[in-house]
């Protein structure tokens, strides 16, 4: 057992430290949040000049190939950083939907451009009865002239805004389980009946609601077999998932960094309040949550690398664990900071509201522990 | 003296016996209200004004938090309305601009403005700023500011203080100095007030550095529009609630002080920390029975999220936490009303609202999913975003100035833990007090 990292992945690490440090320092975090996109499209350019957006893609797509822990060290930092950008569901997400259930043609023709950074793809899933399983998935494709029409919503989707592309997930039949009938379609995002409306609130990642009004796809845009996309988009989702696992925990180490050099500096009666036994249990509690969180992603990861069966499994605990431990590290650290862990310019708050978005995103901890209850067949 | 006692029960059960059912002796506690026919004579009339006079823009800007200039002053307008018929202090002398009511019919005005959404009118301080003027103003403080502020004229900001914190001098971030027979103020401190600007500021001021945290204070009540006042609202999670207010060599005239230079504390103890008047608190709880709706009315997958067994645990477990802070509050009003002294009582109900608020939090989000942040601009957000704004002012009410360790501190020292000195001095570290104060300046 090594659970240290290889060369390899040290070096990824100081690269995309020194990319975050040079490109993301906190205020551009907060300015990028409240821009209107919420897209930093120099930050974007730059990752995939770099190569990130190919990472996980194979060589022969112009990738590089690489392991997701090898990913998740990047996103480790993305997570510390609080970095938001398309690269989960584009160069992630949708490129593994597109190599699990594409032919070879479409591959070809659609991962160099995702690798590129030419083309950034969205991942319709969720619909207005927002969740995350199979039986979620409403939205009807029927097919008419060769072509499939879609009808319907899909409803926080991220990214959808600065999307060239959109991976859609709708129903072209029913079955005797959710998981049969369901479809995989690519669809422009500028494509006749398509719009998009960007949704407001308080929500890390931007998310859009997405209207198909009778859009037609060709048959030579469905990826996989009509109806039986299921697995291929359930494998694009652990992948995904894992790798968002890594995030989210690196944000919760952030968050308790921040309280436990707080509890240092700042004076209450006399001492650093970090004296104070009822402020170390705050802070030590993000601790536990980051930590299990962390290693739970890393373990996940490793299956998913190695091919191992029960790696959903380990991807479900991870997100379980970081769902609720990103939201934890981060409501002790505000524990622990007060008043000044509101201000936005502060910083804290960058993780605070990433933390309630990500529980969501892929599946909250209910979700998972139910899908994992279904894996262990309790 | 067991026989005594059930001997003087068994009198007093013969006595009840023999005087009929219409003795006046209760059976056992009585939980319930009760109003008197003047009461709701009174309801009827205060129902009945506001019915006819509360503007529907007034009655809703109390859902958005943050107020537009037009809304802003369509408040002030109807805040006017109510001073004039001294509703804003209805308790206080009608010499002063109150309204002269008795505190039963002051009780019945709450709990209809409360009603029609507008409690948030009275909490801007300036109820505690009254009662402090008429504590320790002079006869000429009294003149110039107590009809103003009853007559809903003036826009009041103070400073944020914790029910039940102790005082940390060391990060009380505004001094103010003698000089003459002036004062003069520097430093920094989160303000609370409505609105987009201040007329008045009530601050504390640390004036002795060297001297007990009990006789190093002075209160102030100073036009917002002095020089050397910086104004700012930061960005923050629920930017209308906190300011942020600097004070750079700020030349304040005497009758500015209120009390004397040494009694700041004591009095914004007495006064702004002194909880809220007597008030029964409401049976109903807005976010709770909206999150019931929401569950009630939405289905996942074919199944009623009420319906649900896991989301029934969690639901329940909301409307517990509620109903424990409500049954609480109500044995406060009930101490308060008796003249019984609370202790750790309200330091308690703040804590249990706090965590309450933090786990509703959690609970709305595990029931509504990812449409609990959304805000009320978008479409789509349930009950026009309320639950996007709890869930941000869940942290930001978590910890406005000393994190919850506030009210636990406090708990803690009226109950008798830690080591604590009951003269005043410096507590021990062991002893967990917070700082009453968070001065945001240590940011960086």
């Amino acid at each position: 057992m090594d659970l240290s990292l290889t060369e390899t992945q040290v070096m990824l690490k100081n690269s995309a430290t020194e990319v975050m440090e040079a490109e993301l320092p906190k205020q551009r975090v907060l300015e990028v949040d409240q821009s209107p996109t919420g897209f930093n499209q120099d930050l974007w350019q730059k990752m995939c000049e770099l190569g990130w957006a190919g990472m996980v893609i194979p060589e022969e797509y112009g990738g590089m190939g690489l392991s997701f822990t090898d990913l998740a060290v990047v996103y480790e930092v993305m997570g510390r950083y609080a970095c938001s950008t398309p690269h989960l569901d584009s160069a992630v997400l949708c490129a593994h939907a597109i190599l699990e259930a594409g032919n070879a043609a479409q591959k070809k023709a659609l991962l160099p451009g995702i690798v590129e950074g030419r083309q950034i793809f969205s991942f319709a899933f969720t619909e207005p009865e927002y969740a995350w399983g199979p039986g979620a998935i409403k939205m009807r494709a029927v097919l008419r002239n060769r072509s499939y029409v879609l009808n319907g919503t899909k409803l926080f989707i991220p990214w959808a805004h600065v999307a060239d592309q959109i991976l859609v997930v709708a129903r072209t039949s029913d079955g005797a389980s959710p998981e049969e009938g369901i479809s995989l379609f690519l669809v422009e995002a500028n494509a006749r009946g398509v719009s998009i409306r960007l949704q407001s609130g308080w929500i890390g990642d931007k998310v859009c609601e997405v209207n198909f009004d009778n859009v037609q796809v060709p048959a030579s845009n469905v990826l996989g077999p009509v109806g039986g996309a299921w697995p291929a988009i359930e494998r694009a989702m652990d992948r995904a998932t894992a790798v968002l696992s890594a995030y989210m925990a690196a944000g919760a180490q952030k968050a308790y960094e921040m309280a436990r050099d707080y509890s240092t500096t700042r004076i209450s009666f006399g001492v650093p309040i970090g004296t104070f036994q009822r402020v170390q249990d705050h802070i030590i509690n993000a601790l536990l949550e980051a930590d299990g969180a962390k290693w739970a992603a890393f373990e996940a990861l490793w299956k998913l690398d190695e091919g191992q069966k029960d790696a959903p499994v380990a991807i479900s605990m991870a997100k379980a664990a970081a769902s609720v431990g990103f939201i934890r590290a981060c409501d002790a650290s505000h524990d622990v900071h007060a008043g000044i862990g509101v201000d936005l310019e502060f910083g804290l708050t960058h993780y605070t509201v990433r933390s309630r978005t990500f529980e969501h995103y892929l599946g909250s901890a209910i979700y998972h522990k139910a899908r994992m209850a279904r894996l262990m067949t309790l | 003296m067991v026989e005594r006692v059930f001997r003087t029960l068994l009198g007093r059960r013969l006595q009840s016996a023999r005087d009929g059912p219409g003795s006046n002796e209760r059976k056992s506690v009585d939980f319930e209200y009760h109003y008197t026919q003047e009461q709701e004579r009174f309801r009827r009339e205060v129902r009945g004004w506001l019915g006819a006079n509360l503007p529907q823009e007034v009655k809703r800007s109390g859902e958005l938090g943050s107020l537009d200039h037009t809304t802003w002053e369509q408040c002030k307008s109807f805040q006017r309305r109510l001073g004039e018929k001294g509703w804003l202090a209805p308790t206080d002398p009608v010499e002063w601009g109150g309204g002269g009511l008795t505190s039963d019919q002051a009780l019945i005005l709450r709990e209809e403005m409360r009603r029609s959404g507008l409690q948030w009118l009275l909490e801007d301080g300036s109820s505690p700023l009254r009662s402090a003027l008429l504590q320790q103003g002079t006869e000429e403080q009294k003149r110039r500011y107590l009809p103003l502020i009853s007559g809903g004229g003036a826009s009041l900001w103070h400073i944020s203080l914790e029910p039940g914190a102790e005082l940390d001098t060391s990060s009380l971030g505004i001094q103010a100095f003698r000089d003459g027979d002036d004062y003069v103020l520097n430093g920094e401190g989160t303000f609370i007030g409505q609105g987009l600007w201040p007329d008045y500021l009530w601050t504390l001021a640390l004036t002795d550095p060297d001297a007990p945290s009990s006789q190093a204070t002075a209160t102030f009540l100073l036009p917002a529009g002095l020089e050397g006042i910086l104004i700012q609202t930061p960005g923050s999670l629920a930017p209308e609630e906190n300011h942020r207010v600097t004070f750079k060599q700020v030349w304040v005239p005497p009758h500015c002080l209120l009390g004397d230079d040494d009694e700041g504390w004591p009095l914004m103890q007495a006064t702004l920390l002194a909880g809220p008047e007597i008030d029964y608190p409401s049976d109903h709880d807005e976010e709770v029975a909206d999150l019931l709706q929401y569950a009630r009315e939405t289905t996942l997958g074919g199944v009623t999220l009420s319906k649900e067994p896991f989301l029934q645990q969690l639901l329940m477990e909301a409307h517990i936490n509620s109903q424990l802070v409500r049954i609480l509050r109500k044995r406060n009003a009930w101490m308060a009303a008796t003249g019984q002294q609370l202790t750790y009582h309200t330091a308690q109900v703040a804590l249990m609202e706090k965590r309450a608020a933090l786990r509703l939090s959690q609970i709305v989000r595990e029931v509504m999913g990812i449409y609990a942040l959304l805000d009320h601009e978008d479409p789509r957000s349930p009950f026009h975003g309320r639950f996007e704004r709890h869930q941000r002012r869940s942290l930001t009410r978590q910890n406005p100035t000393g994190g919850s360790e506030v009210q636990a501190a406090a708990i803690a020292k009226h109950v008798g833990l830690g080591h604590w000195s009951p003269a005043g001095g410096a507590p021990s570290p062991e002893g967990l007090p917070m700082g009453a104060f968070q001065d945001s300046s240590d940011a960086a």
